[in-house]
């Protein structure tokens, strides 16, 4: 098999991304995650096979379709009660269905998370971005879930990228066997990696691992990629992580490596919540805000006294 | 995925939200109250001072030469009109008494629809679009103009002299009717008497009238020729006397300042006046000697083309290049400083602001909703050496206009490879603030369109905007007959249903190609839609050699022409531009309305029918049919298949075929001396009348709604970004024929989208790239659609809110519900 030709399980290609990484940038949202954050904002990313999605918002009703109530949709996947016209979900049933079940409805409430790619399928789509990047240094990032859990697709589509001019970037929270990070790290101009918490028992907490391997991965990174430019990053979740505390350790972890070049704070938002109910989870931050204004600013202080500059805004 | 956090709010926003007076910059207390003034008066009012004294000189000089009637005509208007000086006025002029916005009619044009255009301006009385017609205004039109011109304006004539089947596709089958067009095909000629203009503004302030009165002397005095006496010698005798009306009109305001300051109790404004008399006796008789004069002179050459005739859109001509040497002598000589010079600048863009374009034609009002009059002030781009032409005024000009909100003038900065970064990081900003202007035109598409039509390089890098997306070259261009048009979207109706439209009570109006049910391949629906679109194309170009063909018997414009090269070497009035100036430009333009509402349609049935056959014919058609009542699910497969603006090449590629279809045939049918007809794609607001004649499209599209507008993807549709909608729209789009003339991009962003410096480096970026893709226009809306829904609920206070329509900007308030409507629909969510 070609490389590529090599095969990836792809939630998503978003353009016009500016925050991940150098420039504008196409993001290509890889499936399967090894962590489940609570506040992650695309739960959809979270398991290794393709999703169904229902949003009753956008079903049109059963008089006027009902296509997914009768075959070939799987028996009592959807249903209506009675004095409704928009349909209801069962997930018990859904989640087993696959793609046929969302070609099934014309009005895109039934969706799919998750579509399986080769390598060349997704550069046609991410060339189309290929102008803006000339100008303004952007290029492809990969993200996730977590893309180093496919490291043989990630690291031919991002040698591929490369070939054809186009930088590359990931974005990793680093939960993988090294050999993973590795192999793909050879391809990658920036890496995004994610500081969630310093105590190892609340990251588990909160993440649902230890994050002992992950610090080792990124430690080995640096010392193994110096010509790789690496950017910390910390989703800053109030009464979580958005302490001074937190911002020194991961200071003190990454400031001896020049190759480290900045270090970012993702204020946590809720944009990702209502995913949860299309999908048949559960969001549990439910009684979470965004972080206050000051303590951004504050802690974006500590950080710019470290690299020596003035403060980002 | 990381989005930003608080709502952001444009500088425009800000400033409605704060009740700031103006947004960003300093103004002068002077200028804002002159702004607050004209905001206050309200709607437009029609200004009839112009249409009395025509209409009395014309009836005066019945036997003259059309030339001549015109130039006694100004003549009298110069002399006998009302002569007003308002406090704070620093650059005057104006053809009525009221501070507040004022539009012309223009009876020789379309007197005879104007009774219907009253009535409609009557009932739409405290809507929006309203316009001050008092009970005065209405008798002067329906007892004093009208009577005098039905039967010999040019509309009603001009209707009447197409040949029948034109007549029929452009006005519908009630033989009588003159008034209410199909909108299938489109004719603007009956709506202005010139196609969008840019008059040498460069002669008034560095000749002055004088020399080009003593030009046409000379040459009067050396015609030898007997047939001169009939062509020439008219034509230079306009000018003489047009020249002298202009000298006489501003010579009256110089009296009339100086009886002003005579009266007047501050010491500072009768100084003022004093100088204003100064000025006004000097320019535009003479050569301008300051940067005031320059603009003063300015203004009054506008005005004056104006006063003679609409061409619905008046390039102002680069002004940054013009103005620039009489700035630069001020600044050295200590005569000026910035401050000043954007004092004046303020007031001529007030001035400007006043200017409405009033269409008493109710198809002309739906197409160009929010009183479009497109004074389009040109900055930036390259000088005839082939270098950066941006200097200390293109900076200034933009500066100047960003404190305040206005729609007019609209501004457009001609981008090329060599602009510099310092200069789009300013014109960037200026975008930011929210009003949609600055537009950018592409030097790097439009400089080899007109080398492909025969400008030389160096004519060529030297070309200006005039109107939404167009361009001039002012003295090699000479084609001032409004285009026509086609609409997109009775194209696709007729595809599908065998040539015939619904509004039109479905007489044949296209071809029959049979029922689509038989089709057994998108290759016929293809060839059906070809069909049609090249059964309406013609009577677009036979309608408009019948009006270029009319025009000269009925339109003159002597202040105009004299400003031309060619129309002074050959000594003859622009309009009859049918007769070939030698070495000129002479193009016409084809319309085309509707673009991605065509291309959607048949990328829908080639998904739906025939590569998925999720759908039957009979299902679809039955759905359109019904309108989607009953057919919901049918209409949300027909939403939700592949649309234009994605980067999907094969629906791309539908709408280069489309283009080339037209370029093919215009390239096949060029005007006489092998200029050719240019396919245009710019809606102005074209596009929502044109939707309300179209029935339901296999786009999923309701009948009635509006179409896509310019180029742009259907609203809503291009769901990949702005990044893939650039570079889609470049694919739909065949550059290879000189035919190929302006089109429209808009683009959409949130204020949170292009928030602080990365933002504007962003924009910046994206613009670069637009230029690399060789588009030829593009603008910026943004804005939050919360701001637009809250407009809607309290007009009152957002009575300044400015939006971009299509190539010029409008107040919001101004424009009709499904106007509104439509411009929500292509407003971006914020992140
Ligand atoms: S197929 Fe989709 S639109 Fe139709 S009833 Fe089911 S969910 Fe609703």
């Amino acid at each position: 098999m070609s490389a590529e030709a090599v095969r990836g399980l792809v939630l998503n290609i978003q353009h016009f991304c500016t925050d991940d990484g150098p420039g504008i940038r196409t993001n290509v949202f890889l499936k399967f995650c090894s962590l489940h954050c609570k506040w992650c904002s695309n739960p959809e990313s979270i398991g290794p096979k393709p999703e169904i999605a229902y949003d009753s918002r956008k079903c049109i009703g059963a008089k006027a379709c009902g296509r997914c109530l009768k075959a070939p949709a799987p028996e009592g996947a959807f249903y209506v009660v009675e004095g409704e016209d928009t349909v209801r979900v069962n997930w018990d049933l859904a989640h087993e269905a696959g793609g046929e079940l969302a070609a099934l409805c014309p009005a895109g409430a039934i969706s799919l998370f998750g579509r399986s790619m080769t390598v060349d399928e997704v550069l046609q789509e991410v060339e189309q971005d290929g102008t803006f990047y000339r100008e303004s240094g952007g290029g492809i990032t990969l993200s996730g879930g977590e893309c180093l859990l496919q490291p043989d697709f990630s690291a031919a589509l991002l040698r591929e990228a490369r070939n054809r001019g186009i930088s590359t970037a990931i974005e990793t929270a680093g939960n993988v066997p090294w050999e993973f990070m590795e192999k793909v790290l050879h391809h990658v101009d920036v890496m995004l990696h994610d500081h969630k918490l310093t105590d190892p028992v609340r990251h588990k907490l909160w993440t649902g691992a230890d994050n002992s391997r992950i610090l080792a991965n990124f430690k080995k990174a640096y010392e193994t990629f110096p010509d790789t430019k690496f950017i910390a990053r910390t989703p800053l979740i109030p009464g979580v992580n958005d302490d001074e505390e937190h911002i020194r350790a991961v200071l003190a972890f990454i400031r001896p490596h020049a190759n480290v070049v900045d270090y970012q704070l993702l204020p946590y938002h809720r944009f990702g919540a209502s995913k949860y109910g299309f999908l048949g989870k559960v969001y549990e931050l439910q009684d979470f805000s965004p972080p206050a204004q000051e303590t951004l600013e504050r802690l974006r202080a500590i950080i710019a006294e470290s690299f020596g500059r003035a403060p980002a805004l | 995925m990381s989005e930003a956090l608080a709502p952001a709010l444009s500088s425009q926003e800000q400033a409605i939200a704060s009740g700031a007076k103006s947004l960003n910059g300093e103004v002068t207390e002077r200028v804002l109250r002159l702004y607050e003034g004209i905001r206050g008066y309200g709607p437009p009012r029609v200004a009839l001072e112009r249409p009395v004294l025509f209409t009395e000189a014309f009836k005066a000089n019945e036997r003259d030469p059309l030339v001549l009637r015109w130039a006694k005509a100004l003549k009298a208007y110069a002399e006998k009109s009302t002569v007003t000086i308002l406090d704070d006025e620093l650059i005057v002029g104006r053809p009525h008494d009221w501070l507040g916005r004022w539009g012309m009619v223009y009876p020789e044009l379309d007197g005879e629809v104007m009774p219907a255009g009253v009535e409609m301006f009557r009932k739409n009385k405290g809507k929006t679009g309203e316009v001050i017609v008092t009970d005065e205004d209405a008798k002067i039109i329906n007892e004093v103009l009208t009577p005098f011109w039905k039967g010999r304006d040019y509309a009603s004539n001009f209707v009447k002299s197409l040949p029948e089947e034109t007549r029929f596709k452009l006005y519908g089958p009630d033989p009588n009717n003159i008034i209410m067009m199909t909108c299938v095909v489109m004719a603007t000629s009956p709506m202005r008497h010139s196609q969008n203009w840019t008059p040498d503004f460069t002669k008034i302030l560095t000749r002055g009238v004088r020399q080009i009165r003593e030009e046409a002397e000379a040459k009067l005095a050396s015609l030898s020729e007997p047939r001169d006496q009939i062509g020439k010698r008219p034509f230079l005798e306009a000018v003489i006397l047009t020249c002298e009306a202009m000298t006489t009109w501003s010579r009256r305001y110089a009296a009339k300042a100086r009886e002003l300051a005579g009266a007047a109790r501050d010491p500072a404004r009768a100084r003022e006046l004093l100088d204003i008399a100064a000025i006004c006796d000097w320019v535009p008789e003479n050569p301008a000697r300051s940067f005031h004069e320059a603009v003063q002179a300015q203004w009054w050459g506008q005005l004056f083309n104006r006063i003679e005739q609409t061409s619905s859109a008046m390039g102002q001509g680069r002004m940054d290049q013009y103005l620039w040497p009489y700035y630069k002598a001020d600044l050295d000589a200590g005569r000026i400083d910035k401050a000043r010079a954007m004092e004046l600048f303020q007031c001529l863009w007030l001035n400007m602001s006043q200017v409405t374009e009033i269409k008493l034609n109710p198809v002309a009002a739906a197409g160009t909703e929010g009183f479009s009059q497109f004074p389009d002030v040109c900055v930036g781009g390259q000088n005839s050496d082939g270098h950066d032409a941006t200097n200390e005024l293109s900076y200034l000009i933009l500066e100047s206009m960003r404190p305040l909100q206005l729609t007019a003038p609209d501004t457009c900065v001609r981008i090329h490879a060599g602009t510099p970064d310092a200069f789009l990081h300013h014109v960037v900003e200026c975008i930011k603030d929210g009003k949609g202007y600055p537009k950018l035109l592409n030097d790097e598409m439009v400089i080899p369109f007109y080398l492909a039509n025969g400008a030389t390089l160096k004519e060529a890098l030297d070309w200006n905007i005039s109107g939404c997306c167009e361009n001039r070259l002012p003295n090699r261009e000479t084609n001032v007959t409004a285009g026509g048009g086609i609409n997109y979207g009775s194209v696709t109706e007729m595809t599908f249903r065998r040539g015939r439209l619904k509004v039109l009570h479905d007489i044949q109006f296209g071809v029959d190609a049979g029922d689509p049910r038989a089709w057994t391949s998108f290759d016929q629906v293809w060839e059906a839609f070809r069909g049609q679109l090249l059964h309406l194309a013609p009577h677009v170009l036979t309608q408009q050699h019948m009006a270029m063909k009319l025009k000269p018997s009925y339109f003159a414009a002597p202040a105009t022409s004299m400003l031309h090269d060619l129309a002074m070497a050959e000594c003859r009035d622009l309009h009859t531009h049918g007769e070939w100036f030698e070495g000129s430009i002479d193009h016409s333009t084809f319309e085309a309305i509707g673009k991605a509402t065509a291309i959607d349609s048949l990328a829908a049935v080639k998904h739906l029918v025939f590569d998925t056959k999720a759908l039957s014919w009979d299902e679809l058609l039955t759905a359109l049919e019904a309108n989607w009542e009953g057919h919901e699910a049918t209409r949300q497969m027909c939403l939700g298949a592949p649309k234009y603006g994605n980067g999907i090449a094969w629906v791309d590629a539908i709408g280069f075929e489309i283009e080339r279809v037209l370029l093919g045939y215009l390239n096949a049918h060029p005007k006489p001396h092998n200029q050719a007809f240019l396919l245009r794609q710019i809606p102005i607001t074209f596009h929502v009348p044109f939707g309300k004649v179209t029935w339901a499209t296999p786009n999923g599209r309701l009948a009635g709604e509006y179409l896509s507008e310019g180029i742009s993807a259907s609203h809503g549709m291009d769901v990949k970004g702005p990044t893939v909608a650039l570079a889609s729209i470049a694919a739909a789009r065949d550059r290879s024929f000189r035919e190929k003339g302006g089109d429209l991009i808009n683009m959409k962003f949130s204020p949170a989208n292009v928030a602080g410096e990365a933002g504007t480096r962003r924009l910046m970026q994206i613009i670069r790239t637009w230029s690399e893709l060789k588009h030829w226009h593009v603008q910026f809306n943004i804005i939050n659609r919360s701001t637009l829904l809250a407009a809607q609920k309290d007009p009152q206070k957002y009575r300044d809110l400015v939006v971009r329509i299509a190539g010029y900007s409008a107040y919001f308030v101004d424009l009709s519900p499904m106007q509104q409507a439509e411009i929500i629909a292509r407003t971006e969510e914020a992140a």
